[in-house]
């Protein structure tokens, strides 16, 4: 037992090393910055929003905290309640369209369905395809998933709305390709790390390469893609929310309205609002991934 | 049943030769295997037993040597012909290479997709119908697990699992059953019962079945032919009886395989 | 969520003199089911397909005469801007792309760069201290072993509100995005770095925090019931035993949040911190949306090349450990 113990305890030299070359990229990163301490400590304006925000934590405003309503607003609450509705929405739909985008794309950029067909073919065109054609279809489904996931959805956001405008369906847009980027990686390297043990014996009882592709792998790795699915969803919430900031109707909309205007009850109320959504979906999809688990 | 298999398949193997890369693992293999016959193949691991299974599945092909399958030549089979050969012979496997996150149901439901399309099994899947359902029913009821059927695969026990990969077998509608150690993960009594089930199916349906084993006492007691494979090379084939026991000593023995490499 | 009770693949006798179908349909009705996981699918699927008619969107709306004139007047200005209505010229766009990213391109990839890895290294060090506080099996009464006396309930509350108010903190942590977080902070600290890189730490701070209290949870407890019964404490255990055992994880999940965190600080900018954001928002508030989209394109090298690093070092830490 003490054998076991000294084991743990014993430094390993390798991982002395990284963490070591992580503390000193943080101080070279700090230095570079050029930042100073003494900056963490608010300025007398800054220290008054400070106190002024973080008073109201503890009391968030259940009605507006303007002097002036105008006739007819919509009450605070339910107005939280329906920024959460356009914050799923946006989300859903986003979402939605990043599956079929990750889905599709998440096909021609596994490896799992092309490479190396036992029996070959013997017609010459069909093999000069196979071979020629398809890793291009396959490198450049890479690349263009890449280029989709690398833009973050706020920098995507902003080239849409210099493209076309300020419309709801951009915001979606903007959602749905990173994130269709996204779930196509994750998709693809699901489906070519799933055990090839049942492709084996599909094709082996005559199944086509697609037959095989769909039941011998897609259908094994389904419950890692769907626990994948569900943490994306949480993610795309928050992400639909930030998207506020630039002018669509989601949470950050009125949580920056009301920061600007200093209504900082308000704020909270959304804050809350976010925080318990979000919380409710990381609930949702961890439930769900412990539900398959069985 | 007999509805569901017909006549069993002939294989015929003249010369054949398999390389992987630079390695040989079959070599010069000739071989007859009559219509409805059952034979066991014995040999050290690494004998070549899994390719020479795998070459009368024809999900390897040959370098070397003809194939033939009732007469016909595999080799000059187009992809489409192939995938009909295949869907015609069943291959049991020594891993238990079931979809294992589905139901038993679906799993041998999935042993006719080499005769349907990507969307007809699909939908064979997804609606399998009362007639569909009666005959997976009937066939794990012969295979001894008939509770089983809307049960998810991968709580079962091995010895379950394999009766459900017999079952998708023979749902497969085949005229031959090619066992690969189909009783390597489960205990000897159930090995045994296995075996026997095997065999019994093979003979009520006239099926052909070849069966790689490691336990020689099973396959000199259920099997009317014995086939030994060593390096590649067939190191005999002949009835059982006929076997002695130092040819069996002979195919195993280590010192013996050195002075031949 | 919770098993169902007939969910043991179950051996259920069916009465023999049954006909096959009646046997089948009661089979069927005692199947195993996993009513949670198809029902959560089903819903999650409805709803992604029901927000496209529910919501305002249309995916034709872009291709509409308004937009098209729109889209074909940004394709213009994004052309580079010294070959705008002049034959393409390879040097004078390669001049063109030099200039801006001599000017702020490579300063703006650095800031960004730094900010995410100081923001990394923080959440790294804040992360690793918290998840403890987080750690059911360690925060308890009497750790990993039995002791003779039970424990009263007043202390074992007290341990158990720990673990709580830690768990707390990582859920509101990470709930809140960084976005949101640093927009909080640059109105309190002014727009030095420092909103961009505690708003990314805070943030990854709740997701680090979370996952490796939950790889601690999981460690083989035998080892760390040894260090116990050896008499060592808490702190003892937390750094001699779960640390070495937790740690090969715990940089996985580190280098792979760091890769987040490189396009999370890019976008930061456009909150007026000086990373690339700062000038990609720039350029879009003066409609130089040629400089604009080399910017972009710039953070996709930027981000490309992180995520090449990180794989590298994951692949390192794999074959390490």
């Amino acid at each position: 037992m003490s054998q076991a113990v000294a084991a743990l305890s014993r430094p390993r030299g390798g991982r002395g090393v990284a963490l070591l070359s992580i503390l000193v990229a943080g101080v070279v990163a700090f230095f570079s910055l050029g930042l100073d301490l003494r900056d963490l400590i608010p300025d007398r304006g800054g220290l008054t929003v400070l106190g002024k925000f973080f008073s109201r934590a503890l009391s968030p405003a259940l009605t507006y905290e303007a002097s002036f309503v105008p006739e007819g607003t919509q009450p605070l609450l339910l107005k939280a309640i329906g920024s959460v509705f356009k914050t799923v929405l946006f989300a859903a739909a986003g979402l939605g369209l990043a599956l079929l985008l990750g889905v599709v794309l998440g096909f021609f950029a596994s490896n799992a369905w092309w490479v190396g067909d036992v029996s070959g073919n013997r017609n010459p065109i069909f093999r000069w395809v196979r071979r020629s054609m398809l890793p291009v279809v396959f490198v450049s489904a890479r690349v263009l998933i890449a280029v989709m996931r690398s833009i973050h959805e706020l920098l995507w956001a902003t080239l849409f709305l210099a493209a076309f405008g300020l419309s709801d369906t951009t915001a979606v847009l903007a959602l749905a390709i990173p994130y269709g980027g996204m779930l196509a990686k994750v998709f693809s390297e699901i489906v070519d790390e799933a055990p090839r043990d049942t492709v084996l014996a599909l094709k082996g009882l005559g199944a086509s390469p697609l037959q095989v592709f769909f039941f011998g792998l897609v259908t094994r790795a389904a419950p890692d893609l769907l626990a994948y699915l569900f943490y994306r969803f949480e993610c795309a919430v928050r992400a639909s929310a930030i998207l506020g900031f630039f002018g669509y109707p989601t949470l950050g909309y009125y949580l920056a309205a009301s920061f600007e205007n200093l209504h900082y009850g308000e704020v909270w109320t959304y804050l809350y609002v976010l925080i318990a959504l979000v919380s409710l979906l990381d609930w949702w999809s961890s439930a769900f991934r412990r539900s398959l688990a069985t | 049943m007999s509805r569901e298999c017909q006549t069993g398949a002939r294989f015929e193997l003249r010369d054949l030769e398999v390389d992987y890369g630079s390695t040989r693992a079959l070599a010069g293999v000739s071989l007859r295997v009559e219509a409805g016959e059952q034979i066991a193949l014995v040999g050290p691991s690494g004998a070549g037993k899994t390719t020479l299974l795998s070459v009368l599945n024809a999900t390897v092909r040959p370098t070397g040597g003809t194939i033939e399958v009732n007469g016909a030549d595999l080799t000059a089979y187009s992809v489409r012909e192939l995938r009909r050969a295949r869907s015609e012979i069943a291959f049991v496997h020594q891993g238990l290479n079931l979809i294992p996150n589905i139901r038993v149901l679906h799993n041998v439901l999935s042993g006719r997709m080499g005769r349907q399309s990507f969307l007809g099994s699909l939908f064979s899947m997804l609606f399998p119908g009362r007639k569909r359902v009666e005959a997976v029913h009937e066939i794990l009821d012969r295979v001894g697990i008939p509770d089983k059927l809307y049960g998810y695969t991968h709580r079962l026990s091995g010895g379950q699992q394999q009766r459900v990969a017999i079952a998708r077998a023979l749902y497969q509608n085949c005229r031959a059953i090619l066992a690969d150690e189909p009783v390597a993960s489960v205990d000897p009594a159930r090995a045994r019962d296995l075996v026997v089930l095997l065999t019994s199916i093979a003979r009520e349906n006239g099926l052909t079945l070849v069966m790689s084993l490691h336990n020689l006492e099973l396959a000199q007691r259920y099997f009317p032919r014995l086939v030994g494979l060593r390096q590649g090379e067939l190191a005999f084939d002949a009835p059982t009886s006929d076997v002695s026991s130092e040819q069996l000593q002979a195919l195993y023995d280590l010192s013996a395989s050195q002075v031949v490499a | 969520m919770s098993t169902d009770p007939k969910d043991t693949g179950g051996s259920t006798t069916t009465a023999p003199g049954s006909t096959r179908w009646q046997q089948i349909t009661t089979l069927r009705r005692q199947r195993p089911r996993r009513r949670f996981a198809t029902r959560s699918l089903a819903l999650l699927l409805a709803l992604l397909v029901g927000a496209w008619f529910v919501g305002n969107f249309h995916l034709d709306d872009l291709i509409a005469t308004k937009r098209i004139e729109n889209l074909r007047r940004f394709a213009n200005e994004v052309t580079p801007y010294p070959l705008q209505g002049q034959p393409f010229d390879l040097g004078t766009a390669l001049t063109w792309a030099h200039e801006i990213m001599m000017e702020k391109g490579w300063s703006g990839a650095g800031k960004t760069l730094a900010i995410s890895v100081l923001a990394i290294v923080l959440a790294g060090l804040f992360s690793s201290t918290l998840s403890f506080f987080g750690t059911r099996t360690l925060v308890s009464p009497e750790p990993f072993i039995t002791s003779l006396r039970p424990p009263s309930k007043i202390r074992a509350a007290g341990w158990r509100a720990v673990v709580g108010f830690t768990r707390a903190t990582f859920v509101v942590a990470r709930s809140i995005p960084a976005y949101l977080w640093a927009f909080l902070l640059v109105s309190m600290l002014g727009p030095t770095a420092w909103p961009a890189v505690l708003a990314l730490a805070l943030h990854n701070t709740g997701i680090l925090g979370k996952l490796t209290a939950e790889v601690n949870e999981n460690l083989d407890a035998k080892p760390l019931a040894a260090l116990r019964g050896m008499g060592a404490s808490r702190s003892q255990i937390a750094l001699f035993g779960m640390i070495p055992l937790t740690l090969p994880r715990f940089l996985l999940f580190f280098f792979y949040r760091w890769e987040t965190c490189v396009r999370q600080a890019t976008v930061l900018g456009m909150l007026g911190i000086v990373s690339l954001g700062f000038w990609i928002q720039d350029a879009r508030a003066r409609n130089y949306y040629d400089e604009m989209v080399l910017l972009i394109l710039a953070s996709v090298v930027l981000v490309l090349v992180g995520d090449v690093v990180s794989i590298a070092m994951r692949e390192l830490i794999r074959r390490r450990s």
